[in-house]
Protein backbone atom coordinates (compact mmCIF):
# COMPACT_ATOMS: atom_id res chain seq x y z
CA UNK A 1 0.00 0.00 0.00
CA UNK A 2 3.24 2.33 0.58
CA UNK A 3 3.29 2.06 -3.78
CA UNK A 4 -0.30 3.36 -4.28
CA UNK A 5 -0.47 6.31 -6.01
CA UNK A 6 -2.01 9.24 -3.53
CA UNK A 7 -4.08 12.12 -4.55
CA UNK A 8 -2.73 15.11 -2.11
CA UNK A 9 -3.69 18.46 -3.91
CA UNK A 10 -6.72 19.77 -5.49
CA UNK A 11 -7.91 22.65 -7.03
CA UNK A 12 -10.75 23.70 -8.96
CA UNK A 13 -11.06 26.85 -11.72
CA UNK A 14 -13.47 29.93 -10.96
CA UNK A 15 -15.54 28.15 -13.76
CA UNK A 16 -15.88 25.43 -11.61
CA UNK A 17 -15.45 23.10 -14.69
CA UNK A 18 -11.67 22.15 -14.22
CA UNK A 19 -10.21 20.34 -11.44
CA UNK A 20 -6.49 20.00 -11.13
CA UNK A 21 -5.71 17.31 -9.13
CA UNK A 22 -1.44 16.65 -7.32
CA UNK A 23 -0.74 13.13 -7.16
CA UNK A 24 2.15 11.52 -5.11
CA UNK A 25 3.72 9.96 -7.95
CA UNK A 26 4.84 13.55 -9.22
CA UNK A 27 2.04 14.20 -11.69
CA UNK A 28 0.15 16.90 -11.92
CA UNK A 29 -3.92 15.92 -14.02
CA UNK A 30 -6.64 17.90 -15.08
CA UNK A 31 -10.07 16.52 -14.72
CA UNK A 32 -13.13 18.23 -16.67
CA UNK A 33 -15.83 18.80 -13.92
CA UNK A 34 -19.56 18.07 -16.37
CA UNK A 35 -22.80 19.08 -15.34
CA UNK A 36 -24.20 15.74 -14.16
CA UNK A 37 -21.50 15.50 -11.73
CA UNK A 38 -18.75 12.96 -13.39
CA UNK A 39 -15.20 13.80 -13.75
CA UNK A 40 -13.77 13.54 -16.73
CA UNK A 41 -9.69 12.73 -17.27
CA UNK A 42 -8.87 15.85 -19.87
CA UNK A 43 -4.76 15.62 -19.51
CA UNK A 44 -3.41 12.67 -17.34
CA UNK A 45 0.14 14.38 -17.29
CA UNK A 46 -0.12 18.40 -17.60
CA UNK A 47 3.10 18.45 -15.16
CA UNK A 48 5.73 15.45 -14.69
CA UNK A 49 8.34 16.44 -12.15
CA UNK A 50 11.45 14.99 -10.94
CA UNK A 51 10.10 16.16 -6.95
CA UNK A 52 6.94 15.77 -5.08
CA UNK A 53 4.27 18.32 -5.67
CA UNK A 54 3.49 20.55 -2.94
CA UNK A 55 0.93 23.24 -4.07
CA UNK A 56 -1.99 23.57 -6.91
CA UNK A 57 -3.05 26.33 -7.25
CA UNK A 58 -6.26 28.02 -10.58
CA UNK A 59 -6.16 31.39 -10.30
CA UNK A 60 -9.27 33.15 -8.77
CA UNK A 61 -10.29 35.34 -11.71
CA UNK A 62 -8.32 33.15 -14.55
CA UNK A 63 -10.19 30.09 -15.12
CA UNK A 64 -7.20 28.90 -17.65
CA UNK A 65 -4.22 29.54 -15.46
CA UNK A 66 -3.01 27.56 -13.28
CA UNK A 67 0.31 27.14 -10.51
CA UNK A 68 1.81 24.32 -9.31
CA UNK A 69 4.91 24.34 -6.94
CA UNK A 70 7.38 21.26 -6.43
CA UNK A 71 9.55 20.51 -3.35
CA UNK A 72 12.79 21.38 -5.25
CA UNK A 73 11.59 25.08 -5.38
CA UNK A 74 10.17 25.36 -8.75
CA UNK A 75 6.84 27.07 -9.39
CA UNK A 76 4.91 26.15 -12.67
CA UNK A 77 2.70 28.09 -14.77
CA UNK A 78 0.18 26.26 -16.98
CA UNK A 79 -2.33 27.22 -19.49
CA UNK A 80 -4.16 24.53 -19.09
CA UNK A 81 -5.74 25.17 -22.46
CA UNK A 82 -2.57 24.33 -24.38
CA UNK A 83 -2.23 21.89 -21.80
CA UNK A 84 2.17 23.50 -21.43
CA UNK A 85 3.80 25.40 -19.40
CA UNK A 86 3.77 29.03 -20.18
CA UNK A 87 6.64 29.94 -16.86
CA UNK A 88 8.79 29.21 -14.43
CA UNK A 89 9.19 31.59 -11.63
CA UNK A 90 13.01 31.69 -10.43
CA UNK A 91 13.80 32.32 -6.83
CA UNK A 92 16.52 34.97 -7.21
CA UNK A 93 17.14 35.55 -3.71
CA UNK A 94 20.73 34.94 -1.91
CA UNK A 95 21.42 31.54 -1.23
CA UNK A 96 20.45 27.82 -2.50
CA UNK A 97 17.47 27.11 -3.99
CA UNK A 98 14.92 26.77 -1.68
CA UNK A 99 12.60 23.65 -0.69
CA UNK A 100 9.11 24.42 -1.11
CA UNK A 101 6.38 23.50 0.70
CA UNK A 102 2.95 25.01 -0.13
CA UNK A 103 2.31 28.18 -2.10
CA UNK A 104 -0.75 30.50 -2.91
CA UNK A 105 -2.16 33.55 -5.06
CA UNK A 106 -3.71 36.40 -4.29
CA UNK A 107 -7.20 37.47 -4.83
CA UNK A 108 -6.60 39.37 -7.95
CA UNK A 109 -3.76 37.34 -9.32
CA UNK A 110 -1.07 39.53 -9.27
CA UNK A 111 0.97 38.15 -6.50
CA UNK A 112 2.32 34.83 -5.77
CA UNK A 113 3.38 33.45 -2.53
CA UNK A 114 5.47 30.33 -2.48
CA UNK A 115 6.79 28.90 1.12
CA UNK A 116 9.97 27.43 2.20
CA UNK A 117 10.86 24.49 4.50
CA UNK A 118 13.78 25.57 6.83
CA UNK A 119 17.07 25.80 5.32
CA UNK A 120 20.09 24.39 6.46
CA UNK A 121 20.94 28.40 8.18
CA UNK A 122 17.84 28.17 9.86
CA UNK A 123 15.49 30.49 7.89
CA UNK A 124 12.81 29.67 6.20
CA UNK A 125 11.29 32.01 3.37
CA UNK A 126 7.90 33.84 2.42
CA UNK A 127 9.25 33.88 -1.43
CA UNK A 128 6.62 36.61 -3.47
CA UNK A 129 6.78 36.59 -7.67
CA UNK A 130 4.88 39.74 -9.23
CA UNK A 131 2.62 37.20 -11.48
CA UNK A 132 2.08 39.36 -14.76
CA UNK A 133 5.68 40.73 -14.86
CA UNK A 134 6.69 36.84 -14.19
CA UNK A 135 9.33 38.27 -11.81
CA UNK A 136 10.37 37.98 -7.97
CA UNK A 137 9.72 40.65 -5.83
CA UNK A 138 11.02 39.36 -3.26
CA UNK A 139 11.18 37.57 0.49
CA UNK A 140 10.19 37.44 3.92
CA UNK A 141 12.35 35.57 6.09
CA UNK A 142 12.23 36.47 9.27
CA UNK A 143 9.12 35.57 10.77
CA UNK A 144 9.50 31.59 11.10
CA UNK A 145 12.18 29.31 12.71
CA UNK A 146 10.56 26.18 11.16
CA UNK A 147 9.13 24.62 8.23
CA UNK A 148 6.22 26.69 6.76
CA UNK A 149 3.40 24.15 5.85
CA UNK A 150 1.07 26.10 4.40
CA UNK A 151 0.36 30.11 2.92
CA UNK A 152 -3.05 31.31 2.12
CA UNK A 153 -4.28 34.69 1.03
CA UNK A 154 -7.45 36.38 1.99
CA UNK A 155 -10.16 35.50 0.13
CA UNK A 156 -11.51 39.75 -0.90
CA UNK A 157 -8.57 41.85 0.55
CA UNK A 158 -5.52 41.17 -2.46
CA UNK A 159 -3.24 42.80 0.38
CA UNK A 160 -3.60 40.16 3.37
CA UNK A 161 -1.81 37.06 3.66
CA UNK A 162 -1.18 34.56 6.48
CA UNK A 163 1.11 31.73 6.77
CA UNK A 164 1.98 29.07 8.92
CA UNK A 165 4.68 26.26 10.58
CA UNK A 166 5.43 23.58 12.37
CA UNK A 167 7.23 26.29 14.58
CA UNK A 168 3.28 26.69 15.89
CA UNK A 169 2.77 29.97 14.72
CA UNK A 170 0.13 31.64 12.38
CA UNK A 171 1.34 35.27 10.64
CA UNK A 172 -0.68 37.42 9.12
CA UNK A 173 0.69 40.24 6.54
CA UNK A 174 -0.44 43.00 4.89
CA UNK A 175 2.31 42.85 1.74
CA UNK A 176 1.10 46.62 0.74
CA UNK A 177 3.21 47.87 3.24
CA UNK A 178 7.21 48.33 2.93
CA UNK A 179 9.37 46.06 5.10
CA UNK A 180 8.68 42.55 6.21
CA UNK A 181 8.37 44.09 9.58
CA UNK A 182 5.58 46.86 8.48
CA UNK A 183 3.83 43.94 7.06
CA UNK A 184 3.47 41.50 10.00
CA UNK A 185 0.06 42.53 11.46
CA UNK A 186 -0.79 39.41 13.81
CA UNK A 187 0.60 36.33 15.14
CA UNK A 188 -1.12 34.06 17.03
CA UNK A 189 0.70 31.09 18.40
CA UNK A 190 -0.86 28.10 19.11
CA UNK A 191 1.92 26.77 20.75
CA UNK A 192 2.43 23.43 18.28
CA UNK A 193 3.03 22.78 14.68
CA UNK A 194 0.30 23.67 12.17
CA UNK A 195 -0.87 21.32 9.19
CA UNK A 196 -3.15 23.93 7.40
CA UNK A 197 -5.17 27.76 7.80
CA UNK A 198 -8.29 28.67 6.24
CA UNK A 199 -9.80 32.25 6.36
CA UNK A 200 -13.67 32.90 7.31
CA UNK A 201 -16.11 35.69 8.22
CA UNK A 202 -18.25 35.18 11.40
CA UNK A 203 -21.67 36.24 11.16
CA UNK A 204 -21.00 40.20 12.16
CA UNK A 205 -18.27 40.06 9.00
CA UNK A 206 -15.49 39.95 11.23
CA UNK A 207 -12.57 38.21 9.61
CA UNK A 208 -11.70 34.37 11.18
CA UNK A 209 -8.34 32.07 10.71
CA UNK A 210 -8.79 28.64 11.30
CA UNK A 211 -6.12 26.48 11.67
CA UNK A 212 -5.79 22.32 11.36
CA UNK A 213 -2.77 21.03 13.73
CA UNK A 214 -0.43 18.01 12.99
CA UNK A 215 -2.18 16.43 16.09
CA UNK A 216 -5.38 16.27 14.70
CA UNK A 217 -6.94 19.88 16.92
CA UNK A 218 -8.57 22.69 15.22
CA UNK A 219 -8.12 26.73 16.36
CA UNK A 220 -9.89 29.28 15.77
CA UNK A 221 -9.17 33.35 15.99
CA UNK A 222 -10.59 36.09 15.45
CA UNK A 223 -8.38 38.47 13.29
CA UNK A 224 -8.07 41.89 14.90
CA UNK A 225 -8.91 41.08 18.52
CA UNK A 226 -6.85 38.24 18.14
CA UNK A 227 -8.55 36.29 20.21
CA UNK A 228 -9.13 32.65 20.47
CA UNK A 229 -12.68 32.30 19.83
CA UNK A 230 -12.77 28.26 19.93
CA UNK A 231 -10.12 25.42 20.09
CA UNK A 232 -11.15 22.00 19.80
CA UNK A 233 -9.03 18.91 20.52
CA UNK A 234 -8.83 15.47 18.49
CA UNK A 235 -11.35 14.03 21.12
CA UNK A 236 -13.81 16.45 20.85
CA UNK A 237 -13.50 16.29 17.17
CA UNK A 238 -14.51 13.07 17.02
CA UNK A 239 -17.22 13.12 19.52
CA UNK A 240 -19.19 15.86 17.67
CA UNK A 241 -18.42 13.70 14.69
CA UNK A 242 -20.11 10.60 16.16
CA UNK A 243 -17.02 8.42 16.34
CA UNK A 244 -15.19 6.80 19.25
CA UNK A 245 -11.53 6.35 18.67
CA UNK A 246 -9.70 9.09 18.48
CA UNK A 247 -6.28 8.06 17.48
CA UNK A 248 -7.84 7.36 14.42
CA UNK A 249 -9.56 10.96 13.88
CA UNK A 250 -8.19 12.59 10.37
CA UNK A 251 -8.91 16.21 10.87
CA UNK A 252 -8.87 17.19 6.60
CA UNK A 253 -9.64 20.78 6.89
CA UNK A 254 -12.35 23.14 6.38
CA UNK A 255 -14.41 25.02 4.01
CA UNK A 256 -16.43 27.96 3.63
CA UNK A 257 -20.34 27.53 2.95
CA UNK A 258 -20.72 30.97 1.07
CA UNK A 259 -23.41 32.01 3.98
CA UNK A 260 -21.35 33.17 6.50
CA UNK A 261 -20.79 29.68 7.94
CA UNK A 262 -17.93 26.89 7.95
CA UNK A 263 -18.01 23.37 8.32
CA UNK A 264 -14.74 20.82 9.32
CA UNK A 265 -14.01 18.00 7.13
CA UNK A 266 -13.06 14.75 9.10
CA UNK A 267 -12.71 11.15 8.50
CA UNK A 268 -10.74 8.25 10.24
CA UNK A 269 -8.08 6.42 9.50
CA UNK A 270 -9.43 3.18 10.83
CA UNK A 271 -9.73 0.34 8.06
CA UNK A 272 -8.65 2.84 5.58
CA UNK A 273 -10.82 5.33 6.03
CA UNK A 274 -13.57 3.16 4.47
CA UNK A 275 -17.35 4.57 5.17
CA UNK A 276 -15.72 7.77 7.60
CA UNK A 277 -16.32 11.15 5.60
CA UNK A 278 -18.31 13.81 7.94
CA UNK A 279 -18.61 17.24 8.06
CA UNK A 280 -19.04 19.37 11.20
CA UNK A 281 -20.72 22.77 10.93
CA UNK A 282 -19.04 25.51 13.36
CA UNK A 283 -21.73 27.33 15.36
CA UNK A 284 -20.91 29.97 17.87
CA UNK A 285 -17.82 27.84 19.15
CA UNK A 286 -19.92 24.63 19.03
CA UNK A 287 -19.46 22.20 15.97
CA UNK A 288 -22.64 20.44 14.75
CA UNK A 289 -23.03 17.55 12.97
CA UNK A 290 -23.73 17.92 9.69
CA UNK A 291 -23.36 15.46 6.84
CA UNK A 292 -22.07 12.11 5.90
CA UNK A 293 -20.50 10.90 2.96
CA UNK A 294 -21.44 7.25 2.79
CA UNK A 295 -19.03 4.67 0.56
CA UNK A 296 -16.70 6.94 0.92
CA UNK A 297 -13.51 4.42 0.39
CA UNK A 298 -10.28 6.00 1.21
CA UNK A 299 -8.26 8.13 3.85
CA UNK A 300 -9.08 11.66 2.09
CA UNK A 301 -6.05 14.18 2.27
CA UNK A 302 -7.10 16.87 0.23
CA UNK A 303 -10.65 18.59 -0.87
CA UNK A 304 -12.21 21.03 -2.29
CA UNK A 305 -16.57 22.62 -1.74
CA UNK A 306 -18.29 24.29 -4.48
CA UNK A 307 -20.27 27.17 -2.76
CA UNK A 308 -22.44 27.74 -5.73
CA UNK A 309 -23.43 24.51 -6.41
CA UNK A 310 -22.55 22.72 -3.29
CA UNK A 311 -20.70 20.07 -3.87
CA UNK A 312 -17.42 18.31 -2.43
CA UNK A 313 -14.48 17.02 -4.23
CA UNK A 314 -11.97 15.03 -1.98
CA UNK A 315 -9.24 12.45 -2.65
CA UNK A 316 -6.90 10.82 -0.99
CA UNK A 317 -4.79 7.61 -0.33
CA UNK A 318 -6.71 5.22 -2.43
CA UNK A 319 -5.82 7.47 -5.60
CA UNK A 320 -9.55 7.99 -5.95
CA UNK A 321 -11.68 11.29 -6.59
CA UNK A 322 -14.68 11.50 -5.49
CA UNK A 323 -17.63 14.01 -6.05
CA UNK A 324 -20.62 14.04 -3.24
CA UNK A 325 -23.28 16.62 -4.07
CA UNK A 326 -25.45 18.32 -1.56
CA UNK A 327 -28.37 19.54 -2.37
CA UNK A 328 -31.51 20.93 -0.28
CA UNK A 329 -35.02 21.52 -1.11
CA UNK A 330 -34.93 24.36 0.89
CA UNK A 331 -37.10 23.22 3.70
CA UNK A 332 -35.88 21.90 7.05
CA UNK A 333 -35.21 17.82 5.62
CA UNK A 334 -32.97 18.22 2.74
CA UNK A 335 -33.97 15.63 -0.03
CA UNK A 336 -30.19 15.50 -1.18
CA UNK A 337 -28.79 13.43 -3.58
CA UNK A 338 -25.41 12.68 -4.25
CA UNK A 339 -23.63 11.14 -7.08
CA UNK A 340 -20.75 9.86 -5.94
CA UNK A 341 -18.09 9.30 -9.07
CA UNK A 342 -14.84 7.39 -8.38
CA UNK A 343 -11.94 7.70 -10.78
CA UNK A 344 -8.90 5.72 -10.70
CA UNK A 345 -6.26 8.16 -11.24
CA UNK A 346 -3.84 5.39 -12.83
CA UNK A 347 -6.22 4.32 -15.35
CA UNK A 348 -8.96 6.24 -18.01
CA UNK A 349 -11.77 3.40 -16.92
CA UNK A 350 -14.30 5.25 -14.87
CA UNK A 351 -17.22 3.96 -12.77
CA UNK A 352 -20.44 5.92 -12.39
CA UNK A 353 -21.75 5.69 -8.80
CA UNK A 354 -25.63 6.74 -8.36
CA UNK A 355 -27.45 7.60 -5.18
CA UNK A 356 -25.28 7.67 -2.80
CA UNK A 357 -26.43 10.06 -0.04
CA UNK A 358 -25.13 12.95 1.52
CA UNK A 359 -27.33 12.93 4.95
CA UNK A 360 -27.28 14.74 7.85
CA UNK A 361 -26.31 12.36 10.93
CA UNK B 1 20.40 5.34 34.17
CA UNK B 2 23.49 2.58 35.26
CA UNK B 3 25.85 4.01 33.04
CA UNK B 4 25.53 7.59 34.49
CA UNK B 5 26.42 6.70 37.29
CA UNK B 6 29.57 4.71 36.81
CA UNK B 7 31.14 7.39 34.89
CA UNK B 8 30.46 10.95 36.51
CA UNK B 9 29.64 13.45 34.10
CA UNK B 10 29.75 17.82 34.48
CA UNK B 11 26.63 18.27 33.20
CA UNK B 12 22.67 16.20 33.96
CA UNK B 13 22.50 14.09 30.84
CA UNK B 14 19.43 13.74 29.70
CA UNK B 15 17.36 10.49 28.79
CA UNK B 16 15.93 10.50 25.39
CA UNK B 17 13.14 8.17 23.71
CA UNK B 18 14.41 6.53 19.91
CA UNK B 19 11.70 5.69 18.17
CA UNK B 20 12.06 4.03 14.69
CA UNK B 21 9.38 4.19 12.23
CA UNK B 22 8.04 1.63 9.56
CA UNK B 23 5.77 1.40 6.57
CA UNK B 24 5.95 5.28 6.43
CA UNK B 25 6.22 7.55 3.54
CA UNK B 26 7.61 11.08 4.55
CA UNK B 27 6.84 12.12 1.05
CA UNK B 28 3.25 11.43 1.17
CA UNK B 29 2.09 10.55 4.73
CA UNK B 30 1.11 13.14 6.54
CA UNK B 31 3.76 15.43 8.77
CA UNK B 32 4.55 13.30 11.87
CA UNK B 33 5.06 16.31 14.42
CA UNK B 34 3.47 17.75 17.33
CA UNK B 35 4.13 18.74 20.92
CA UNK B 36 3.30 16.88 24.10
CA UNK B 37 2.97 17.64 27.80
CA UNK B 38 4.85 15.11 29.68
CA UNK B 39 3.79 14.43 33.71
CA UNK B 40 7.24 15.44 35.30
CA UNK B 41 9.61 17.76 33.64
CA UNK B 42 12.65 16.39 31.42
CA UNK B 43 14.44 19.73 31.63
CA UNK B 44 14.95 20.97 35.04
CA UNK B 45 17.28 23.23 34.23
CA UNK B 46 15.21 25.69 31.48
CA UNK B 47 14.87 29.25 32.03
CA UNK B 48 11.36 30.89 31.31
CA UNK B 49 11.34 34.66 31.29
CA UNK B 50 7.89 36.11 31.97
CA UNK B 51 6.37 39.50 29.70
CA UNK B 52 3.69 40.73 31.81
CA UNK B 53 1.30 43.51 32.71
CA UNK B 54 1.00 45.27 36.11
CA UNK B 55 0.06 41.87 37.62
CA UNK B 56 1.45 39.34 36.29
CA UNK B 57 4.69 41.15 36.68
CA UNK B 58 3.88 41.46 40.56
CA UNK B 59 3.29 37.44 40.61
CA UNK B 60 6.66 37.21 38.79
CA UNK B 61 8.54 39.16 41.06
CA UNK B 62 7.32 37.57 44.35
CA UNK B 63 8.39 34.15 43.34
CA UNK B 64 11.51 35.26 42.12
CA UNK B 65 10.77 34.41 37.85
CA UNK B 66 12.63 36.89 35.88
CA UNK B 67 10.33 39.19 34.17
CA UNK B 68 9.94 42.51 31.68
CA UNK B 69 7.28 45.13 31.69
CA UNK B 70 5.72 46.84 28.48
CA UNK B 71 7.98 49.49 29.39
CA UNK B 72 11.48 47.54 29.51
CA UNK B 73 10.36 46.22 26.07
CA UNK B 74 9.36 49.20 24.53
CA UNK B 75 13.13 50.30 25.59
CA UNK B 76 14.60 47.67 23.43
CA UNK B 77 13.24 50.08 20.25
CA UNK B 78 12.67 46.93 18.10
CA UNK B 79 16.94 47.32 17.82
CA UNK B 80 17.09 43.48 15.88
CA UNK B 81 20.55 42.83 17.95
CA UNK B 82 18.78 44.07 21.53
CA UNK B 83 16.11 41.13 20.74
CA UNK B 84 18.14 39.01 19.45
CA UNK B 85 20.05 39.07 22.42
CA UNK B 86 17.02 38.42 24.53
CA UNK B 87 15.89 36.14 22.87
CA UNK B 88 19.48 34.08 23.73
CA UNK B 89 19.04 34.86 27.13
CA UNK B 90 15.65 32.67 27.86
CA UNK B 91 14.54 29.22 26.68
CA UNK B 92 10.87 30.26 26.40
CA UNK B 93 8.68 33.09 27.20
CA UNK B 94 5.37 33.76 28.35
CA UNK B 95 3.19 37.04 28.20
CA UNK B 96 0.31 38.58 29.23
CA UNK B 97 -3.01 38.91 26.76
CA UNK B 98 -2.39 42.31 26.33
CA UNK B 99 1.62 42.28 26.08
CA UNK B 100 1.17 38.93 23.61
CA UNK B 101 -0.53 41.23 20.85
CA UNK B 102 1.67 43.91 20.72
CA UNK B 103 4.91 41.73 20.43
CA UNK B 104 5.38 42.41 16.53
CA UNK B 105 4.87 46.35 17.21
CA UNK B 106 7.28 46.06 20.21
CA UNK B 107 10.19 44.02 19.52
CA UNK B 108 9.35 42.91 15.60
CA UNK B 109 9.98 39.51 14.42
CA UNK B 110 13.26 38.75 16.56
CA UNK B 111 11.45 36.19 19.20
CA UNK B 112 9.70 34.61 15.71
CA UNK B 113 12.86 33.99 14.04
CA UNK B 114 14.62 32.56 17.06
CA UNK B 115 11.47 30.10 17.86
CA UNK B 116 10.88 31.98 20.79
CA UNK B 117 7.63 33.84 20.29
CA UNK B 118 5.79 34.04 24.05
CA UNK B 119 3.23 31.57 25.12
CA UNK B 120 0.27 32.86 26.41
CA UNK B 121 -0.07 33.56 30.28
CA UNK B 122 -3.49 33.71 31.53
CA UNK B 123 -5.06 35.80 34.19
CA UNK B 124 -6.59 32.33 36.12
CA UNK B 125 -3.76 30.55 36.14
CA UNK B 126 -0.86 29.77 38.75
CA UNK B 127 2.18 31.59 37.01
CA UNK B 128 4.29 28.69 38.68
CA UNK B 129 2.27 25.75 37.65
CA UNK B 130 1.93 27.09 33.77
CA UNK B 131 5.60 27.66 33.97
CA UNK B 132 5.79 24.14 34.94
CA UNK B 133 3.77 23.13 32.20
CA UNK B 134 5.70 24.87 29.61
CA UNK B 135 8.91 23.25 30.65
CA UNK B 136 7.19 19.57 30.48
CA UNK B 137 5.86 20.05 27.11
CA UNK B 138 8.56 18.48 24.31
CA UNK B 139 8.47 18.86 21.21
CA UNK B 140 9.05 16.34 18.59
CA UNK B 141 9.41 16.42 14.24
CA UNK B 142 10.21 13.12 12.01
CA UNK B 143 11.81 14.73 9.20
CA UNK B 144 13.13 12.41 5.79
CA UNK B 145 14.62 9.84 8.13
CA UNK B 146 12.48 7.26 9.68
CA UNK B 147 13.46 8.19 13.22
CA UNK B 148 13.54 10.81 16.12
CA UNK B 149 14.20 11.36 18.88
CA UNK B 150 13.06 13.12 22.35
CA UNK B 151 13.78 14.16 25.32
CA UNK B 152 11.85 13.03 28.12
CA UNK B 153 14.01 12.72 31.27
CA UNK B 154 17.17 13.43 32.78
CA UNK B 155 19.71 10.73 34.67
CA UNK B 156 18.74 12.37 38.22
CA UNK B 157 14.82 11.37 37.97
CA UNK B 158 13.98 8.17 39.65
CA UNK B 159 13.43 5.10 37.61
CA UNK B 160 9.32 5.31 38.11
CA UNK B 161 9.22 8.95 36.71
CA UNK B 162 10.71 8.56 33.85
CA UNK B 163 8.91 5.38 33.03
CA UNK B 164 5.82 6.98 33.42
CA UNK B 165 7.13 9.87 31.28
CA UNK B 166 8.35 7.31 28.59
CA UNK B 167 4.48 5.48 28.78
CA UNK B 168 3.11 8.82 27.68
CA UNK B 169 5.21 9.72 24.93
CA UNK B 170 4.94 6.30 23.55
CA UNK B 171 1.17 6.38 23.62
CA UNK B 172 0.76 10.02 22.30
CA UNK B 173 3.46 9.49 19.47
CA UNK B 174 1.52 6.30 18.65
CA UNK B 175 -1.79 7.82 18.11
CA UNK B 176 -0.64 9.93 16.28
CA UNK B 177 0.74 7.46 13.60
CA UNK B 178 -1.59 6.08 11.15
CA UNK B 179 -1.13 2.44 11.73
CA UNK B 180 -0.67 3.05 15.50
CA UNK B 181 1.77 -0.03 16.40
CA UNK B 182 2.09 -1.58 13.12
CA UNK B 183 3.78 1.62 11.67
CA UNK B 184 7.05 1.94 15.12
CA UNK B 185 9.70 -0.55 14.22
CA UNK B 186 11.76 0.00 17.20
CA UNK B 187 12.18 1.88 20.61
CA UNK B 188 15.50 2.67 22.15
CA UNK B 189 16.15 5.08 25.28
CA UNK B 190 19.52 6.45 25.93
CA UNK B 191 21.21 9.02 27.75
CA UNK B 192 23.05 11.44 26.78
CA UNK B 193 26.58 9.63 27.15
CA UNK B 194 25.55 6.23 27.15
CA UNK B 195 24.45 3.47 25.15
CA UNK B 196 20.65 3.33 23.74
CA UNK B 197 18.96 0.29 25.32
CA UNK B 198 16.09 -1.41 23.21
CA UNK B 199 12.52 -1.21 24.99
CA UNK B 200 10.53 -2.60 21.85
Amino acid sequence: SLKRTCGLHLSQSCQYDTLAVGLSRKELQLYRVRESGELALENGALGRYQSGIRGVKFFNGEPNSLVCCTEDGDVHLYDVRSGSEVHRFEDTSEGLKKTISSCDINQNDRVLCASSEVQKNGDSFLLFFDVRQRSYLGCYWECHSDDITHVRFHPTNPDLFASASVDGLINVFDISKLTEDDAMQYCYNVETAVDSINWHTDPTGRDLISCVTTTNDLHLYDVESQDSVALFNREEITKAMRRTSAIDCNVVGTHNYGNGSFFVLAGSNFNKGKDCLRTLRYDNKCLLPDRSFAKSKQIVRASVYNEKDQYLIATGESGLITLWQCRMDGGSDSATTAAGINSASNSLKQKLHVSHRAKPY
Amino acid sequence: MKGSETKRRKFLETVELQIGLKNYDPQKDKRFSGTVKLKYIPRPKMQVCVLGDQQHCDEAKANDIPFMDAEALKKLNKNKKLVKKLAKKYDAFLASESLIKQIPRLLGPGLNKAGKFPGLLGHGESMVQKIDEVKATIKFQMKKVLCLSVAVGHVKMSTDELAQNIHLSINFLVSLLKKHWQNVRSLHIKSSMGQAQRLY
